[in-house]
């Protein structure tokens, strides 16, 4: 004998309830269920129908049972949502990009080419992505339906700073000093030299790198000087100077990167005492991946904070 | 006239608790879950099934109603009455109601 709509119902209900109380809802449901189809009936409505309209008016079995253990219907309620959606941002904007930078190192380190590097450093970060996304999810979810205490009460001291209450000025300044301490620290390299061979000292940057390479670098300095001056005028960030921060970081890491690759950053002299003092070439090229991560990592940041402050300040 | 969603939704915020209070007040006489429905729709708390049963449930395990199973007739029925903890509970709910209905009669004599 096939099993009537109402036993498939009240089976499907039942065994979502833990087994103490399976026993005593089946009982109840099942006289309520009948109550209700015997009042159709009397109403005037063939049996079949009556069943089947008690039955869809009790709705998803699911739905019921939920009701009937006080499981709620939400993944993570209003009481932990803002505390998950808190941690899931710091943890995103953290631990994939470390996963990158940190999976692009290796994989520079063992020599793989820039596509590889790439590929490698994405993957790499997406997977890191959807398991932070999913076992943080997961805990909520779990203390959601223990019903754990959590310290979720939000304080004064967590209110956040204006943003760039100066509209950038200290930001600016910061920038013009770092800029003319670097821009004077090239020219003391040059002239006078950083590294001492011997008994005299030596310029520590290749001396290829003059004029044309530095000019080139001083000419973005410029124009990072007066970038700053603007936007710090202006008081804050636009689309346009965003995407000149944009084009700026950009440039500055094609220089960094270019002038590694083909070998003219260090002195060939500083390289050959590094040399003497067994520091080798691959000590090196590993200094110049990490040196080279380091400016690109650096670059996407003040691209992510141009940007954000472009949509903020709009 | 149809209600806008909207104005619905206040209103099923209004008078949700109610249901609970309707459930005490009226389970001071025992009653069992089809029973009670009607009971509960005949005196203008119109429910629906798959929220009175699990609120039935809830309030027992809170304490606010006793259950006991009638197998004296062909189809067992459980019977839920209100306990003492529940009496009193529906005596609070009362008084604040009463306590609102009062306060939004003042705000309608200011607004006058």
């Amino acid at each position: 004998m096939t099993a009537t709509p109402t036993e498939r119902y009240i089976e499907a209900t039942v065994r979502r309830l833990p087994p103490a109380a399976q026993d005593d809802v089946r009982r109840e449901l099942d006289a309520s269920i009948a109550d209700a189809v015997d009042a159709r009936i009397a109403q005037g409505e063939a049996p079949d129908a009556a069943e089947r309209a008690a039955l869809t008016e009790l709705g998803d079995p699911a739905a019921l049972a939920s009701g009937f253990a006080d499981r709620p219907l939400h993944l993570i309620g209003p009481r932990f949502y803002l505390s998950w959606v808190r941690l899931m941002k710091i943890l995103l904007w953290t631990l994939p990009p470390l996963a990158a930078v940190g999976g692009a190192i290796g994989h520079a380190v063992a020599g793989a080419n820039g596509t590889t590097i790439f590929a490698e450093a994405l993957a790499l970060a997406l997977s890191v992505a959807v398991h932070t996304v999913f076992w943080t999810t997961l805990i909520f979810v779990v203390i959601e339906r223990t019903g754990a205490e959590f310290p979720a009460t939000w304080t004064l001291d967590q209110l956040p700073e204006m943003p760039e209450k100066d509209g950038g000025k200290t930001d600016a300044i910061a920038s013009l000093v770092f800029l003319a301490l670097a821009a004077g620290a090239f020219f003391w390299d040059a002239l006078r030299g950083f590294v001492r061979v011997g008994d005299e000292w030596v310029p520590a940057l290749g001396p290829e790198l003059w004029p044309w390479w530095m000019a080139g670098l001083f000419a973005l300095m410029t124009a990072e000087a007066v970038f700053v001056l603007v936007r710090a005028r202006r008081g804050r960030w636009t689309v346009g100077f965003a995407i000149g921060r944009t084009v700026l970081a950009g440039l500055f890491v094609s220089w960094v990167a270019t002038v590694t690759g083909r070998d003219l950053l260090l002195n060939p002299e500083v390289v050959a005492l590094l040399a003497e003092r067994d520091v080798g070439g691959d000590v090196l090229a590993i200094l110049a991946i990490v040196l080279g991560a380091s400016v690109a990592a650096g670059a996407v940041w003040s691209i992510v904070v141009a940007w954000n402050g472009a949509r903020r300040d709009r | 006239m149809r209600m806008s969603d909207g104005s619905e939704l206040h209103l099923q915020e209004l008078r949700r608790g109610t249901v609970v209070l309707a459930c005490l007040t009226l389970l001071r006489r025992p009653g069992y879950g089809y029973g009670l429905l009607e009971q509960l729709a005949d005196h203008g708390f119109a429910t629906d099934a798959n929220t009175l049963y699990p609120l039935l449930r809830r309030l027992e395990k809170q304490g606010f109603l006793r259950s006991e199973w009638d197998t004296a007739e062909s189809r067992p029925r459980k019977f839920y009455r209100t306990s003492d903890e529940g009496v009193r509970l529906a005596e609070d709910m009362t008084r604040e109601w009463s306590a609102l209905s009062r306060a939004i009669g003042s705000l309608d004599q200011e607004g006058a």
